[in-house]
């Protein structure tokens, strides 16, 4: 009986400690207190974590130091003047709070077979080059009213669109910077961009979660 | 079963802005407001009743205003547009039919509700308003659905959540207004019955969202802020629930309680906006996804044809190459039928260009530089085609077609090079990388005809003809393939062609450069052996279709 009963009140109490040692006892957090961000990825629960086995080590194309200049060159770290630098943490907090809300688009400015083999959660992907052709580009009306902006007889007013986070391979690629200057070039305000440089060499240096998106069947 | 699904609401998605003349996004709105006209039927109608029972009278009469003004501006945004509500006109002849019955309902109404604000309401004008408020809810209710049913959007679990997450705010307004005519001693009976009811399928919807009803089509949502907000719903659900019977003898519980259902009202209207914003991320995807496609259908066409045109250089060499040894009576047989299928190729890809041809994957260019140049060429290739055709109908006796095929296939190479060049300028403006790309398919495409043009040039040395002059053209030739598969292994920045790190492409490179190492010397001998031209008649097919092989994984890899 004394045996049941101790049994009865240990198991639970187990059970516990177990689920708090996996809550809190991780080794390899966002921030120290910080394990995970669950966010809402287009109706899908997705958990923002880093790889946890401390050994791990990258094998794909982002463990490559060196590539050939143009068109590989280093970017500033604001290569374009009043668009703001964000770091991971700004990104996931992106994610949360404005993707999640539906206030804000992450960009992954990248060519779609890059983007399907592995993007930041909760991205979606516009071909850097899809801007390049400013007159005449069949694209841009039907992209940013999706961005939320409205056009009238005065011209594109974006005071309702969405705030938009640019990313690309990383520091060393152009992409993402290439696209914002197409975007600002058309107009879109400097403001309601902002830049992660670290792009995804660093998201995936940090061992942070990508995914590989199901809704865009790009080729 | 998702992809079907995954269909519809693609088609939903495309179809809607036609059907309506509405984009998704003011169709959205438009379901919105429609739908919140319903709950607008049952807060009037308790709004009036509270005024009825003197309680809060100043209060409710000015809420009461305002929701008959709202629901008239909208019911009229609906039908005719609001700037101020972001509403558009309505476009479809069906939900315009079925928003002029509600609106004659509410004239109705709206007289009855211009009373009790008025201060003239009697007992009949309240009877009236019990009479006609569910009758209104109901044709509204058909246009709402007549919306949701029009975008298909009926198909989607979570325009399904929308939907009735959108109908608790009317259920509460109706618990309301149900508490108020049980207080008042109207129809007592069968509004406790309706009260009963309207509370079950708040419930039942509830549970629905948060868990999943398949009955009811709701998947329940695992969405961090849903979830919360619902749950905020549940607690204060918790809390309503168990007053609803005692509310109407205890005027106090009364008012807490109705209260409480105006609270309810919010809590869940914040998770109306919360499903919305959720569905409209998933819509967005999908649109940007059906433009990125779109786009990289007529990126990736940019290289095939670039490709193609380029494989036209090849074709002109190798139908020269084949004539030759059709005449030599090498192989006669076998070479004629790859001359027949490369003389049917070549025009058939040529009529492509100018016309689109589905089985090549090609579309009628656009550009009317290209399409001025493609009768040039077409010029060129009649006299050239036909004399091939005499060469393949005399079994390359026809000398005079021969030496005319000879004399002019380096005038149709040149024509195709130009081609080339064209398509890869057409098109727009190109960033760093594209252009790399469309130089990589162009060099790696031109070592194809110079494959074909070196042995050319071989058989024709043999043949005796033009011996000298072949000779020189063979050793240019040879360099050219030489230097470019150099470039091609190593990169060349000043011809915008980047080394290739993809492990495909640099094996497919390294197998080409094998074979290439091995047939060099045998096309610079002077005077090679019977057994050396063999192996050049043997070996040039395989370098061709390595070298073809190497084009394909340029044009598709992602990290070259």
């Amino acid at each position: 009986m004394g045996y049941r009963y101790k049994s009865a009140f240990l198991r639970p109490l187990l059970l516990l400690l177990c689920g708090l040692g996996l809550l809190y006892g991780r080794e390899v957090n966002i921030v120290e207190g910080l394990p995970y961000v669950d966010v809402d990825v287009n109706g899908e629960n997705i958990r923002i974590e880093r790889i946890q086995d401390t050994s791990h080590k990258l094998k794909n194309s982002y463990t490559k130091t060196s590539r050939p200049t143009p068109p590989f060159n280093i970017q500033p770290f604001e290569p374009i003047k009043g668009v703001q630098t964000v770091t991971e943490l700004d990104v996931i907090n992106f994610i949360k709070e404005k993707v999640s809300e539906n206030e804000g688009m992450l960009i992954d400015g990248r060519m779609p077979k890059w983007y399907q083999n592995g993007t930041i959660p909760g991205a979606l992907n516009i071909p850097f080059s899809m801007f390049a052709q400013h007159q005449e580009n069949p694209y841009v009306d039907q992209i940013f009213t999706i961005f939320g902006a409205e056009l009238d007889e005065d011209g594109w007013h974006f005071d309702d669109a969405q705030e938009l986070l640019v990313f690309d391979n990383g520091p060393w690629c152009q992409q993402g910077v290439t696209l914002m200057k197409h975007l600002i070039a058309l107009g879109y305000p400097k403001e309601k961009i902002l830049y992660y440089r670290g792009g995804m060499q660093f998201w995936q240096i940090l061992g942070l979660t990508t995914i590989k998106p199901k809704a865009q069947g790009a080729s | 079963m998702m992809r079907t699904l995954m269909i519809w609401i693609v088609a939903a998605l495309l179809l809607a802005p036609s059907a309506f003349a509405l984009t998704t996004k003011e169709l959205a709105i438009s379901i919105n407001l429609a739908g919140k006209q319903r709950m607008l039927t049952q807060k009037m109608t308790k709004e009036a009743l509270l005024v009825d029972a003197g309680i809060d009278t100043q209060k409710n009469l000015e809420k009461l205003k305002k929701s008959r003004a709202l629901f008239d501006k909208t019911l009229n945004g609906l039908l005719h547009g609001d700037k101020s509500l972001r509403l558009k006109p309505c476009q479809d002849p069906k939900v315009k039919v079925q928003l002029k019955k509600v609106l004659k309902l509410w004239k109705a109404f709206d007289r009855d509700i211009g009373k009790v604000i008025a201060g003239k309401a009697d007992k009949n004008t309240y009877k009236r308003l019990e009479k006609n408020n569910l009758t209104l809810l109901k044709e509204m209710h058909k246009a709402v659905t007549m919306y949701v049913s029009e975008t298909k959007q009926k198909t989607s679990r979570r325009a399904q959540a929308i939907n009735l997450s959108g109908k608790e705010r009317m259920l509460t307004q109706r618990m309301a207004k149900d508490l108020l005519l049980i207080s008042e001693g109207i129809d007592t009976k069968k509004n406790r019955a309706d009260l009963k009811a309207t509370a079950k399928e708040f419930e039942a919807i509830l549970k629905g969202l948060q868990k999943g009803d398949a009955a009811l089509g709701l998947v329940g949502t695992k969405l961090p802020g849903i979830k919360k907000q619902l749950q905020k719903g549940d607690t204060l659900w918790r809390e309503i629930k168990p007053a609803l019977a005692k509310a109407p003898k205890n005027p106090k519980l009364m008012a807490k309680t109705i209260a409480q259902l105006d609270t309810l009202l919010v809590v869940m209207n914040k998770a109306v906006k919360k499903y919305e914003k959720s569905i409209q991320r998933e819509k967005q995807a999908l649109q940007l996804s059906s433009l990125v496609n779109s786009f990289m259908k007529h990126k990736n066409s940019e290289n095939h044809v670039v490709n193609l045109s380029g494989k036209q250089r090849m074709l002109t060499q190798k139908m020269t190459k084949l004539a030759l040894l059709v005449s030599l009576n090498i192989d006669r047989a076998e070479n004629k039928k790859r001359l027949q299928n490369a003389y049917t190729l070549y025009g058939k890809t040529l009529d492509g260009f100018a016309k689109g041809d589905k089985t090549l994957g090609l579309e009628a260019t656009k550009d009317p530089k290209v399409t001025a140049y493609l009768g040039e060429v077409r010029a060129a290739w009649k006299p050239f085609a036909a004399n091939v055709r005499k060469v393949i109908d005399s079994n390359g006796k026809d000398t005079k077609a021969l030496a005319y095929v000879v004399k002019h296939n380096e005038a149709l190479l040149q024509k195709s090079h130009h081609l080339v060049q064209l398509f890869k300028k057409s098109g727009g403006k190109k960033s760093f990388m594209e252009k790399a790309r469309l130089n990589i398919v162009d060099i790696a495409g031109r070592q194809r005809m110079l494959t074909q043009k070196m042995t050319k040039e071989k058989l024709l040395i043999l043949a005796k003809v033009a011996s000298k002059q072949n000779s020189q053209k063979l050793k240019e030739t040879v360099s050219q393939f030489d230097t470019a598969l150099t470039m091609l292994i190593k990169g060349d920045p000043a011809h915008q062609l980047p080394k290739p790190a993809n492990a495909k492409m640099i094996a497919q490179l390294k197998r080409v450069d094998t074979l290439w190492q091995k047939l060099k010397p045998i096309y610079l001998d002077e005077k090679p052996g019977k057994k050396a031209l063999q192996a050049i008649v043997e070996g040039n097919p395989v370098l061709l279709s390595e070298m073809n092989k190497a084009v394909h994984i340029s044009e598709i890899v992602a990290d070259y």
